[in-house]
């Protein structure tokens, strides 16, 4: 990971509103950061916090009331939001592939596995049926599925959930992208699967050279495989950078406050309690200024509402959005 | 599925006898039988006659048991107006309805179909509405009104079609639009709330995120999934276009069973009617069995 | 805490929220509301409305035309029939007529599905292999046919003809109550009632009929234009209500002779059931777009 190669994946200031009854609801605000070849990128927060709005947003499949206000987000040297439709079809599942949250519903029903995993290669590669077959029953291999034959020709359906994502994570291997993001790939899994998963994802990613985007609530994941981290809340990127110095010092009081929910030797607090965030996460409708956390935020000061919150960023590029200038 | 179907066989053998004591018994109610069949001035001693000649002052199970007996042979018993079996006459007609009711389904699906996936893909939108309007005309006119409209217009009017009789194609084209205009809108609609319904969902939301083609999202991944429950109405839908075409039928003096059905009622000719309610049932329950064969045949989530 | 600016807090409707803004908006439900409204009116207030006896024949004043044709005028403004009827009066009391049968046999036809569904859904078991072999019986019935014959026994006056109706219309009913009640059986505000020691009645009238009603409404709406339409198509084929009673079916068929050279009497009483049906239809699919939306098939 040559720190002068150019990103992979470079995001500048993507914004995503959603038309609503009530107004304009901006899912996503000012978000940016880069992904670099093979390099696994964290974004986390809670969910409405939009990250799965993001995820969407650079592979252009916004539900129909969703619009990309601004942003640039350029991936191999392209613009994606400048391209045509067709072109934008052209890289995905080819250039870059997306696994999805729900593994029970994320599949046809009346299809075969092989049938939907042999059609992403049929359709950007121009091969017949056999190659595609071929390839298929090469990954489900590799992915270390029994009997790769009989799978193919089996329905969803019949299927566990667990072996259902691993076709998933098959499917979007078929073309070899170099970028996949995938969105809560385990939370809808038996925690025993999810960690065989993570792992089967950090395996085949060393392995292809691919990056990966990993969207998660569970900081848990996060700390088992990301280099980077982007912590997502109220639709901004409240901070960002490599995931030992997020975890060693966070720079926003989100950050720590999430920290502080989860049990880990060494910083949980002696009495054994867990904290929590008391409050609720604001209403994103109509504009909103200052910094979204401040209502549960146990550091809020009166800059706090005020319009332009400073971007801190360090050194190593670890940055945050917030008036202290450390947390205490 | 052997097992499913068993059931679902048992049940509809349950209801076809249910409904043919039904049809039995119906025109029974109509009082005494034996002094219908007698006339208006017709002496006691004659309707006592009449009652034993037919077999009518045995108990009720009795005559039911011995219709059945013989209907199971094919033997209907015979029209009390023109004294030719009641079966020869049901299968005169049979071809008649059964091609006026395949070719409105026909028509209502290649209507329905193509608009119905036309509006889903542009809800909400000036196409939409025109196809949600279309539907909603269509199910509220009234059949022999628009029958009545079309003749005047296309038989009189325009002269373009004949407006009586079964004689030739041509004869079937205006009973058949009448037919086909009301059956569409079920399925326009059924085929629109599925293609919304489907193309929300997350594999669909998947075969976008491949990089598929429009086209191949659209016709291969949405449209299989949402035209499951189209298939199925279709096989009933037969049924009722069977049952129902007494309307468009009488109107173009298409000489079909519901026509047969119509004049039998109006003769009071109970051996006719009963025997057609009774076969109608039958093509209806089926028909249904069909439709739980195609549709556990075409969702491979329904099988063994 | 400090003394941040307040930022705008998550605001969740309420049930009935949604349901009044679905309706406001709802042009379906507000003109098709509209026009069943008026309709609704016009057969209440028949007598006062209508300018002449609908019976009243005038041999001397046979198919004038309406106002709008050569030789008509405002005196019969929808003109006159073969027997020299007002066009216009017959009208407004077929109003009468479709709406009476199709809310009377909606409501019988209401009564006996909803109990059926209810009492297969709740039980289940044996009740419910009842009701679906009931419920499959009268679908497997052609149910024109069957009304034509059933008229043609019992006559066809209009209580007959609405009981014949509510007979043989139940089937929706049963099979949306059983599906909505079989949902409900096990949720836990049932659960609780049955652990109190609620008998089954009081738990069927106070706990389930509620969340149902949502339900029959959108159904009874939507079959009172099946009713209608069919009362229409009984009546034009002669074995429906008899003349020389205003149905706007019969209407049409005594016009059919003259379909050639004065159509309006075909025309006028056809737009009239048209209309009448449109507008039920819009209002039922208004309704249930706003109490029911779950209901879409």
């Amino acid at each position: 990971m040559s720190s002068a190669a150019p990103p992979l994946l470079r995001v500048d200031g993507l914004s995503v509103d959603i038309a609503v009854p009530a107004g304009t609801l901006h899912a996503v605000t000012d978000a940016g950061f880069d992904v670099r070849p093979g390099e696994t990128l964290c974004v986390v927060g809670e969910s409405g916090c939009g990250k799965t709005m993001t995820s969407l947003a650079l592979m252009r499949l916004l539900p129909r009331a969703a619009r990309i206000a601004a942003g640039r987000v350029a991936f191999e040297g392209r613009d994606l939001l400048d391209l045509l439709d067709a072109e934008m079809a052209d890289l995905r599942g080819n250039r870059l592939a997306m696994i999805f949250q729900d593994p029970m519903t994320s599949l046809n029903p009346v299809f075969t596995i092989g049938a939907q995993l042999e059609e992403v290669y049929r359709r950007h590669r121009a091969a017949g049926a056999r190659e595609a077959r071929e390839r298929a029953e090469y990954l489900l291999q590799r992915i270390g599925i029994m009997s790769p034959g009989l799978r193919l020709r089996q329905f969803p359906h019949q299927l566990s959930g667990g072996l259902r994502q691993r076709m998933m994570i098959a499917m979007a291997l078929m073309c070899s992208p170099s970028l996949i993001i995938a969105d809560e790939p385990t939370t809808a899994l038996d925690v025993t699967v999810q960690v065989q998963i993570l792992r089967l994802l950090a395996e085949l990613q060393r392995e292809f050279g691919m990056a990966l985007i990993l969207i998660t609530h569970n900081l848990g994941v996060v700390a088992r495989i990301a280099d980077k981290v982007a912590v997502m809340y109220g639709g901004r990127i409240v901070e960002a950078g490599q995931a030992a110095d997020i975890f060693r010092r966070p720079a926003h009081p989100y950050t720590q406050a999430l920290l502080d929910c989860v049990p880990a030797p060494g910083r949980s607090k002696a009495d054994g309690r867990l904290g929590s965030i008391p409050g609720r996460v604001p209403s994103l409708i109509g504009e909103v200024r200052g910094c979204m956390f401040r209502n549960r935020c146990t550091y809020a000061r009166s800059t706090c509402a005020a319009d332009d919150i400073p971007l801190r960023a360090d050194a190593r590029g670890h940055t945050a959005r917030c008036v202290l200038e450390a947390v205490p | 599925m052997l097992r499913f179907f068993l059931r679902r066989a048992v049940i509809a053998v349950l209801v076809a006898i249910t409904v043919s004591i039904i049809g039995f018994s119906l025109l029974r109610l109509s009082g005494d039988v034996a002094a219908v069949l007698a006339g208006e001035s017709a002496k006691p001693e004659d309707i006592a006659r009449i009652a034993q000649a037919y077999g009518l002052d045995r108990p009720l199970y009795v005559q039911y048991l011995d219709w059945a007996w013989h209907a199971l042979r094919g033997d209907l018993g015979q029209s009390l107006f023109t004294h030719e079996p009641v079966a020869g006459l049901i299968l005169d007609r049979i071809g008649v309805t059964a091609i006026l009711a395949v070719s409105s389904l026909i028509f209502a699906l290649l209507v329905a179909v193509p608009l119905g996936v036309l509006a889903a893909l542009r809800a909400n939108t000036w196409i939409d509405r025109t196809a949600l309007t279309l539907a909603v005309f269509g199910q509220a006119v009234p059949m022999f009104w628009f029958a009545l409209i079309l003749i005047f217009v296309l038989g009189v009017m325009l002269r373009w079609l004949p407006i009586s009789g079964s004689a030739t194609p041509a004869h079937f084209v205006m009973p058949t639009i009448t037919l086909g205009v009301a059956t569409m809108p079920a399925f326009m609609r059924l085929t629109r709330t599925g293609m919304i319904e489907v193309m929300s969902s997350d594999y669909i939301r998947t075969a976008w995120a491949k990089g598929l083609r429009p086209a191949s999202v659209v016709f291969k991944h949405a449209l299989r999934n949402a035209i499951l429950p189209v298939v199925s109405l279709s096989a009933v839908s037969l049924g009722f276009l069977l049952g129902g075409s007494v309307i468009v039928e009488s109107i173009f003096a298409v000489n079909g069973i519901g026509l047969l059905a119509y004049n039998s009622i109006t003769r009071v000719d109970f051996p006719v009617v009963q025997s057609i309610l009774v076969f109608l049932s039958f093509c209806y329950i089926a028909l249904t069995l069909v439709s739980d064969v195609i549709n556990a045949r075409l969702d491979p989530r329904i099988r063994l | 805490m400090s003394d941040a600016a307040a930022l705008p807090e998550l605001h969740i409707p309420s049930p009935r929220e949604l349901m009044v803004r679905r309706a406001r908006g709802h042009l379906g439900l507000i003109l098709g509301g509209a026009i069943v409204a008026l309709a609704v009116l016009v057969a209440v207030f028949a007598p006062y409305l209508a300018p002449f006896d609908p019976y009243d024949q005038d041999l001397s004043r046979r198919l004038i035309v309406p106002v709008w044709g050569a030789g008509g005028s405002w005196l019969h403004a929808l003109g006159t029939d073969g027997f020299g009827r007002d066009v216009l009066s017959r009208l407004i009391y077929g109003a009468r007529i479709s709406l009476e049968i199709g809310f009377s046999a909606a409501l019988i036809a209401a009564l006996l599905g909803s109990l059926l569904g209810i009492a297969g859904g709740y039980f289940g078991g044996t009740v419910d292999a009842v009701v679906l072999y009931l419920i499959n019986v009268k679908l497997a019935l052609p149910v024109v046919l069957v009304a034509l014959s059933l008229v043609s026994i019992a006559g066809g006056s209009v209580g007959s003809l609405i009981l014949i109706m509510g007979f043989l219309t139940w089937d929706r009913y049963a099979v949306v109550t059983r599906s909505v009640t079989q949902q409900l059986r096990g949720r836990e505000f049932v659960l609780a009632a049955q652990a109190a020691g609620a008998s089954h009645i009081r738990i069927a009238l106070r706990e389930i009929l509620p969340n149902v009603t949502n339900q029959i409404i959108v159904v009874a709406s939507l079959e009172i234009a099946t009713i209608i339409l069919i009362e229409a198509a009984l009546s034009f084929l002669g074995l429906g209500v008899r003349p020389p009673t205003p149905s706007w079916g019969l209407m049409v068929a005594e016009g059919r002779s003259f379909l050639f050279f004065k159509p309006y009497l075909v025309a006028i009483p056809g737009i009239a059931i048209l209309l009448l049906v449109v507008a039920i239809n819009m209002a039922g699919d208004g309704l249930r777009d706003v109490m029911a939306p779950e209901g879409r098939e």
